[in-house]
């Protein structure tokens, strides 16, 4: 009987031994992570002197994570001029830098690009681009300026899988960002 | 339906008189069809606020301005009226208004230039402990909740709650308090996994369990001093060790959403090796789509496996067990809830539906979260002169992935099929205890261990940590026929490191807490009927990791939740005391409780929102107040004659921020339940018929705080009719059971404030639900 109760704590004892070996850390892999809009970049080239490009970028690094971006800037344009404007979307989080902008374009049909100018007057945006239905997609776009004024362009992407219609409405918000516009 | 409404407003309030010194009424009055509507702009520019809060203080009911800036309060009462508002990046402002009809004012808000780095100070409250009050959830009872949630199943327990996601995520609260600081114990183990979560609901198979019981309050020392608000202990049954093959199977369909269930159970004991006991189990769970009255909740279906086996030695002065569980889930999140940025999550809200609904299905498509959860465990006890030595190992990995709504765009990427997080924890347990006699005294010693590792993939919500914690325990009992004592104390100490990586720097911080706890209660029995009890517990918790750093968007209610790293252990001073009756044709079981909780650890509304890629978020940080959570349980039946039960059952809850002076958020509005039940004598064969009614009363939450932040206010108050029918049939020696009962009889559309989702969906509808038992047991 004695022997018995030896051999048990024996035993126990034993795999508590294990249970303690068995501990470690595990570390996470960062650059695992899914996929991610870190930045989204204009860029405006003047119809009437292509060597005059602008660019204009908000770039959140750590996507929805607790920091602010490290970059937001205002569009600037002049009066009464024509751009023909490009959008691109960056994931600067991985190395290299990924674009995102060729996979909308293969998904036009799920995909929707919406400007809206605030004060409407302050710019004219025409979407010139189309996907496989004839429906707007907004990759490329004509931006017309009047007269001198200042207010924003809300720029929004929307992930319309099956759904697209050509407005705003249906879908999820991929990305809206509400860039300051001046034009001078 | 109005008149019904009414009715049971006053009884629930009579009752409440009744039972309760302290009682505010909130109440009827006279003419209160008044409008109060308006505009809000911005100061200099003139632009009209959309997402600005309007709050009317003394209604403690808040709205969000339209994209013209416009809101509306209907339904007001004439007299004047407080009102606070404010915007992202604005300072709140305050009104008053006078109401004696129609009216309409127009506000104004002045922006910042930059973000005030100030917080509001008040807000939010939750939790206190109450003590050793303890609740059972077993045989006929558990039967009759088969099928449901887990956390369901104990909402008929006083003084439980739910925290839900949709109807299928569940999770328990007691006495106000959820998550952390509730200890699951299944079936011995102390239930590990991201239990932080609110839409995490437990891994637990609920048809293993023979016996639930809770306990509210700190007092259960042996689980760790964590469980502030109380433990949650469910257990199988002993394994049998009369010689015999035993089996049980249990079958529940529900109308509703297509609900199956089939759990079956076989163990047996063999007359030529009899300290050898074996047990196998299995369970299957599919439902489909939610019904509500009005159409189906699309994506919300759900898919369980479970299987465990157990085998045991058991000889007199020794004895051995090892058993071993999976557990795998799959639950469809409600599609409409998945929302990219503050507008769509506004849009869905303004909704009167869900802005995506569907047919029925059992299919489950994007966006779900499929957990696995693995045990292992062996104990073992040793009983020698000087009492019985127990030893416990175990071992539990959880596997918990969330897939987004939406594929990957790269198609390689998408290949993958990757979650869109996926989470990873192990923790391994040890304990031995010793359980002795000396004289009047019953003593349980006992060091237990315990060392966790965490993980992550493809996104960070909670960083990837180890976690190891150590303690030692002892609960003295000392009892003679009137009174029984029982002092505890324990002592933990926690080390844990984080491992954190910031814009590519890598960062190993390392918090180290010691942690006390103690309890002490009484039970009297004042005479053969009434029984009196005291219970007080004095607990520490030191800060979760979540609570620490969590980082990351709720897709659902496009917030935004930021850990603290500076938090402090919350310490919690919990007190409650009980009358239990039980006399010819009374029982009755009223208590009171109260949990003081000093550096309470919960989610502030922060005034500055995030900016991301897809706009601004409301943030929410985690930070610490004071607060007192005060209650009552109480459950009353009468027999008028013999085979009528009469039942009225309330769970009072007041939730209140010791600092702000104010409400705290957050918790459950009190709470009624009425039933009847008529027993049939046996007939024959046919024994325990019944036939029953229940009526479920929930108040609309009123004790909200002055600045509240929610996107809708608190859902109105409501009441459900339930029928239950059930009986047990003896065939040859095999007692069969069959249950059969209506929820929601009545089909009504409502709405619950603990209900995540009650932004975007009513309730489930009408549910006719089966449930059948059949016990077999074989003697060899």
């Amino acid at each position: 009987m004695k022997t018995r109760q030896k051999l048990f704590t024996s035993m126990m004892a034993m795999a508590f031994g294990a249970t303690l070996l068995q501990s470690c850390k595990k570390e996470p892999d960062p650059n695992e992570e899914g996929e991610l809009i870190t930045s989204v970049r204009i860029q405006l080239v003047d119809s009437a002197n292509s060597t005059n490009t602008l660019t204009f970028s908000f770039r959140d690094l750590d996507g929805d994570n607790a920091n602010a971006p490290v970059q937001f800037d205002s569009i600037e344009l002049e009066a009464n001029h024509t751009y023909y404007a490009s959008m691109e979307l960056l994931d600067e989080s991985k190395n290299p830098v990924e674009s995102i902008t060729e996979e909308i374009i293969e998904e036009a049909d799920d995909h929707l690009f919406v400007y809206k100018p605030n004060p409407s007057s302050l710019v004219s945006i025409q979407i010139t681009d189309k996907d496989s239905k004839n429906l707007p997609l907004g990759v490329l776009s004509t931006w017309r300026t009047n007269s001198v004024g200042r207010g924003a362009v809300t720029v929004v992407l929307k992930h319309q899988p099956g759904v697209k219609n050509g407005t705003e409405a249906p879908g999820d918000t991929d990305v809206e960002v509400e860039f300051t516009t001046i034009v001078r | 339906m109005i008149i019904l409404d009414t009715i049971l407003n006053s009884i629930s309030a009579r009752f409440f008189l009744l039972c309760l010194i302290f009682l505010f009424q909130q109440q009827i009055s006279a003419q209160c069809d008044f409008k109060l509507s308006g505009t809000i702009k911005e100061e200099h520019t003139d632009e009209s606020l959309e997402y600005a809060t309007v709050y009317l203080v003394s209604k403690k009911i808040s709205v969000v301005t339209d994209s013209s800036g416009a809101f509306l309060f209907d339904n007001l009462c004439a007299g004047v009226y407080e009102i606070q508002y404010t915007h992202p990046g604005c300072k709140t402002e305050k009104t008053s208004v006078t109401v004696n009809a129609d009216t309409e004012i127009n506000l104004e808000l002045h922006h910042h230039e930059i973000d005030l780095n100030e917080v509001i100070v008040s807000q939010h409250k939750r939790e206190s402990t109450p003590t050793q009050q303890v609740e059972t959830l077993k045989e006929q009872a558990l039967f009759e909740s088969r099928g449901l949630p887990f956390a369901e199943a104990l909402r008929t327990l006083t003084g439980v709650n739910s925290l839900r996601t949709g109807s299928t995520i569940s999770k328990p609260i007691i006495h106000g308090m959820t998550g952390n600081r509730i200890v699951i114990v299944n079936n011995g183990i102390k239930l590990e996994g991201q239990q932080w979560g609110q839409d995490h609901a437990p891994e637990i198979d609920a048809y293993l369990a023979k016996k639930i019981t809770v306990i509210k309050g700190a007092s259960a020392i042996r689980y760790g001093g964590e469980a502030i608000a109380g433990v949650i202990l469910t257990d199988p049954e002993p394994l049998p060790y009369k010689p015999g093959l035993g089996a049980e199977l249990n079958y529940v369909f529900g109308s509703m959403n297509g609900q199956n269930d089939i759990s079956l159970l076989l163990q047996g004991n063999h007359v030529k090796l009899k300290p050898f006991s074996w047990r196998v189990q299995g369970t299957y769970r599919a439902s489909g789509n939610v019904r509500t009255p009005d159409y189906y909740q699309k994506n919300t279906g759900l898919r369980e496996y479970n299987f465990s086996g157990t085998i045991g030695w058991k000889k007199e002065k020794y004895g051995i067990e090892i058993f071993g569980s999976y557990f795998r889930t799959k639950i469809g999140i409600l599609s409409s809830s998945h929302t990219g940025s503050l507008g769509d999550l506004k849009a869905a809200i303004n909704s009167p539906f869900p802005r995506e609904t569907a047919d029925f299905t059992y299919d489950i498509g994007r966006p779900y979260q499929q957990v696995q959860h693995m045990v292992s465990k062996a104990n073992a006890y040793l009983n020698t002169k000087k009492g019985s030595i127990l030893f416990q190992a175990s071992y539990q990995l959880n596997t918990r992935e969330e897939f987004d709504k939406h594929i990957p765009r790269n198609d390689s990427l998408a290949n993958l099929n990757r979650p869109a997080l996926w989470l990873w924890i192990q923790t391994f347990n040890g304990e031995v205890l010793w359980d002795y006699k000396i004289k009047k005294w019953q003593s349980l010693v006992g060091a237990q261990f315990f060392s966790q590792t965490n993980t992550y993939k493809y996104s960070f919500l909670i960083p990837a940590y180890w976690n190891l914690n150590g303690g030692v325990f002892a609960i003295e009992r000392w009892s003679n026929q009137k009174l029984e004592i029982e002092l505890g104390a324990r002592l933990d100490y926690r080390w844990m490191q984080a491992i954190l990586f910031e814009r590519g720097q890598k960062r190993e911080p390392v918090y180290q807490y010691i942690v006390p706890t103690f309890s002490a209660g009484i039970d009297y029995h004042i005479n053969e009927q009434m029984k009196w009890n005291f219970h007080s517990g004095l607990a520490w918790r030191a800060p979760t990791m979540n609570e620490l750093f969590i980082g990351g968007l709720h897709h659902s209610t496009a917030t935004v939740e930021i850990g603290n790293e500076k938090l402090k252990s919350e310490q919690s001073l919990n007190i409650s005391t009980g009358l239990n009756l039980d006399y010819k044709w009374i029982e009755a079981d009223v208590s009171v409780y109260t949990h003081l909780i000093k550096n309470y650890i919960y989610l502030l509304p922060d005034t500055t929102p995030m900016l991301t890629i897809r706009g601004y978020f409301p943030v929410f940080r985690y930070t610490q107040t004071d607060v007192a959570l005060n209650g009552s349980d109480i459950s009353v039946a009468f027999f008028p004659i013999r085979n009528i039960r009469l039942e009225a059952k309330a769970s009072l809850l007041w939730g209140i921020d010791l600092k702000a002076k104010d409400w705290l958020a957050q918790l459950p509005s009190h709470r009624f339940n009425y039933s009847v039940r008529y027993n049939f004598n046996p007939i024959n064969k046919i024994d325990g018929l019944f036939l029953g009614m229940n009526l479920v009363h929930v108040l609309r939450q009123t004790q909200l705080p002055d600045n509240n932040i929610d996107f809708v206010a608190a859902p109105g108050s409501y009441w459900l009719l339930n029928f239950d029918a059930g009986t047990s049939v003896n065939i040859k020696y095999q007692k069969f059971s069959i249950g059969f009962s209506i929820q929601n009889m009545l089909n009504k559309s409502y709405r619950d404030y603990m209900n995540r989702f009650r932004y975007f969906t009513d309730e489930s509808g009408i549910n006719v639900m089966l449930r059948l038992k059949v016990p077999l047991f074989f003697h060899k």
